[in-house]
């Protein structure tokens, strides 16, 4: 067996018979994996939010029609080409007219094949432009209209909700933003006026307030169910884009560049549109790797050096022990195990301590809006995953910082420690 | 008979900027049951000659056999091996561990060489210890015994495991002349009566004329 009685015992004593020292190294490897527990929870919490914050009210991934461009020459019908040469100098865009997605049940049907998997809900969306108006105030606003079950699936409105109802929104309802409501004077229960940039109006009852935290939202967006955006923006039954809701945010790349060679459509991820925000978490990512990489070799080098001190103590039992037929290996196992123990220990404890840690700080909150929402202080992703990276890392630094104190000892010359060398 | 302990022309010199000769062909034989003392003053090189025999240390010239078995260059790993299982040790400090009681450390050697084996042999150590008075300080921390009983603990340890051969390292130096003439009686007769042979090293000649033997070294040199 690799491990006897022998080892075990020696180790298991003199850790309990060296308590201060033993309770030493123990704090400090708990004291490292809380402070890594603490950082990767906050970090991780912190790039949750952002991401969550970031993406949580718009699409991971958006088809929409192409942009129109005029015709070439040749790429013209015979039968409506012109007789005369034509200058082509420049590309013009076309008059403000919604690009629309026909027939969008036919893109999505599609949409299904193309990605099997992965895909965590879609929604068909008509948006455009309008203005709100209650008595003389008008207010420039972005009209979205969906069906708000598989709308909120996609965006969460439903849980941003700070009054009223998304989930079940009628014809002539709407949900606007607290800041537009504000603006209005509006309340649940009131009726505005939305007059669309196709020249469409229409009055709707206030269903629901929103409070997203984005104010662009909360200050402009009106909500509509999707037939009335549809009549507004005078699409017949087409949307104006479909989004989908991805159940790996970061897999929106791989995922548009794989639509864009099956689809004739312009697609868009919000990691295109977030660079600046991706590598902000890139550098965040770095900068805590680098604090629990010296936080490890610290804690290393700490437990290393008690050791170090552990077996100059102990030399005179180490050299006895070898004296009376004890092997070099099993001298060495025993320090080995000795920081084994203590470091899983250690970070046990750790953990524990960095949980209820964690645990108290996330529940401290603050209210972020004019609604009353809140949110957490401090942003604590506190998960099994960092307290398994903290524990594990501190239990193979502390092995690999102890193997040169417990080789030193397995080295200690037997007649030395005899003589009282 | 053949002898159980042979050494023929040891020597040893210590390495250095000006190279130390410590033993010069030493030679001599000890017999199964026989109890050697080795007497010399400081510096002499007894306890050089005992770490050879004790399998610590390697002779520099010369030849060393145990048990028959030439171990001269043998690799540390046999020496511990052949330590464990032929040698016991006394040494002037008793040097017990004192994270474990009398009865633990009196097992170590068993417990080294495994489960099985301190199993096998724990009732002949607590016998051992009942037999030298300690049958009531079996489970005492070496801190919460006399000098006296941490030295006869420390003679049972030696003959834990059945060794063949006892190696004895100023056992009494460490104690008062009445404690030192009782561990030494006893040294003898628990060795005669388990047939063991001894090699005693001591400065003391009122101890070593207890020996059935008695080899003097002056200056790396056996005289007698």
């Amino acid at each position: 067996m690799l491990i006897s009685r022998f080892e075990l015992s020696v180790a298991r004593r003199q850790l309990l018979h060296n308590r201060g020292q033993t309770l030493l190294t123990l704090g400090v490897v708990a004291t490292s994996v809380t402070l890594i527990v603490f950082l990767a929870t906050l970090i991780g919490g912190l790039q949750r939010r952002i991401i969550g914050d970031t993406t949580s009210m718009i699409p991971h991934v958006v088809v929409s029609a192409p942009e129109r461009l005029p015709l070439a020459p040749w790429e013209l019908p015979s039968a409506t080409a012109p007789a005369a040469p034509l200058f082509v100098g420049r590309v013009v865009k076309l008059e403000q007219r919604l690009r629309k997605i026909e027939d969008w049940p036919a893109v999505v049907a599609r949409l299904r094949e193309l990605m099997p998997g992965g895909v965590a809900a879609r929604v068909a969306v008509a948006e455009g432009q309008g203005v709100v108006s209650r008595e003389s105030n008008r207010k420039p606003v972005t009209l979205v209209g969906a069906v708000p079950a598989e709308f909120t699936r996609v965006v969460d409105l439903q849980s941003n909700l700070a009054a009223g109802r998304y989930l079940g929104l009628n014809g002539g309802e709407a949900v606007i933003g607290y800041k537009l409501a504000a603006d209005l004077n509006l309340r649940l229960g009131d009726r505005v006026r939305v007059l669309s940039s196709e020249a469409v109006s229409a009055d709707f009852l206030v269903a629901g307030i929103v409070d997203t935290g984005i104010a662009v939202i909360d200050r402009s967006s009106l909500f509509l169910n999707l037939k009335d955006a549809q009549s507004l923006l005078n699409l017949g039954s087409a949307v104006t884009r479909i989004g989908l809701r991805l159940d790996d945010v970061f897999d929106a790349s791989r995922q548009r560049e794989r639509l864009e060679q099956y689809l004739p459509y312009e697609i868009n991820d919000w990691m295109r549109d977030n660079q600046r925000v991706l590598s902000g978490i890139r550098a965040q990512n770095d900068s805590s790797r680098m604090i629990i990489v010296f936080t490890v070799l610290a804690s290393g080098l700490a437990v290393a050096s008690i050791m170090v001190m552990s077996v100059t103590r102990k030399i005179q039992e180490i050299g006895i022990l070898k004296a009376i037929g004890a092997k070099s290996r099993q001298i060495l196992v025993i320090f080995a195990l000795q920081g084994l123990a203590v470091c899983a220990a250690g970070a046990a404890l750790g953990c524990a301590v960095g949980w209820v840690l964690c645990d108290a700080l996330g529940r401290i909150e603050v209210v972020v809006s004019a609604t009353g929402r809140t949110a957490q202080l401090f942003p604590v992703a506190n998960e099994p995953f960092y307290y398994g990276l903290a524990a594990g890392l501190a239990v193979v630094s502390g092995v690999l910082a102890s193997l040169y104190p417990a080789w030193s000892a397995s080295r200690v010359d037997p007649i030395h420690v005899i003589r009282g060398q | 008979m053949i002898p159980l302990l042979e050494l023929c022309s040891v020597g040893k010199v210590y390495p250095g900027g000006v190279a130390t000769r410590a033993l010069e062909e030493v030679s001599f034989a000890v017999a199964p049951g026989e109890f050697v003392a080795l007497v010399g003053a400081s510096g002499s090189g007894k306890t050089t000659l005992l770490n050879l025999v004790g399998l610590l240390d390697t002779p520099t010239e010369g030849s060393l056999r145990l048990a028959g078995r030439d171990v001269t260059g043998a690799a540390e790993d046999l020496r511990a091996e052949l330590r464990r299982d032929l040698l016991g040790f006394v040494f002037q400090f008793h040097y017990l561990l004192p994270e474990f009681t009398a009865l633990e450390n009196a097992l170590m050697p068993l417990r080294i060489r495994g489960t099985a084996a301190e199993d096998a042999g724990r009732a002949r150590v607590r016998a051992l210890l009942e037999k030298v008075d300690l049958g009531d300080r079996l489970h005492h921390r070496p801190g919460q015994l006399s000098g006296g009983q941490q030295q006869r603990v420390a003679v049972v340890r030696a003959l834990a495991n059945d060794p063949q051969v006892i190696l004895a390292d100023e056992p009494t130096g460490n104690l008062d002349s009445r404690n030192a003439h009782a561990v030494c009686d006893l040294l003898r007769s628990l060795t005669k009566e388990l047939h063991k042979s001894v090699l005693l090293v001591t400065h003391d000649e009122t101890i070593a004329a207890k020996a059935d033997r008695i080899l003097h070294l002056r200056d790396g040199r056996l005289v007698t």
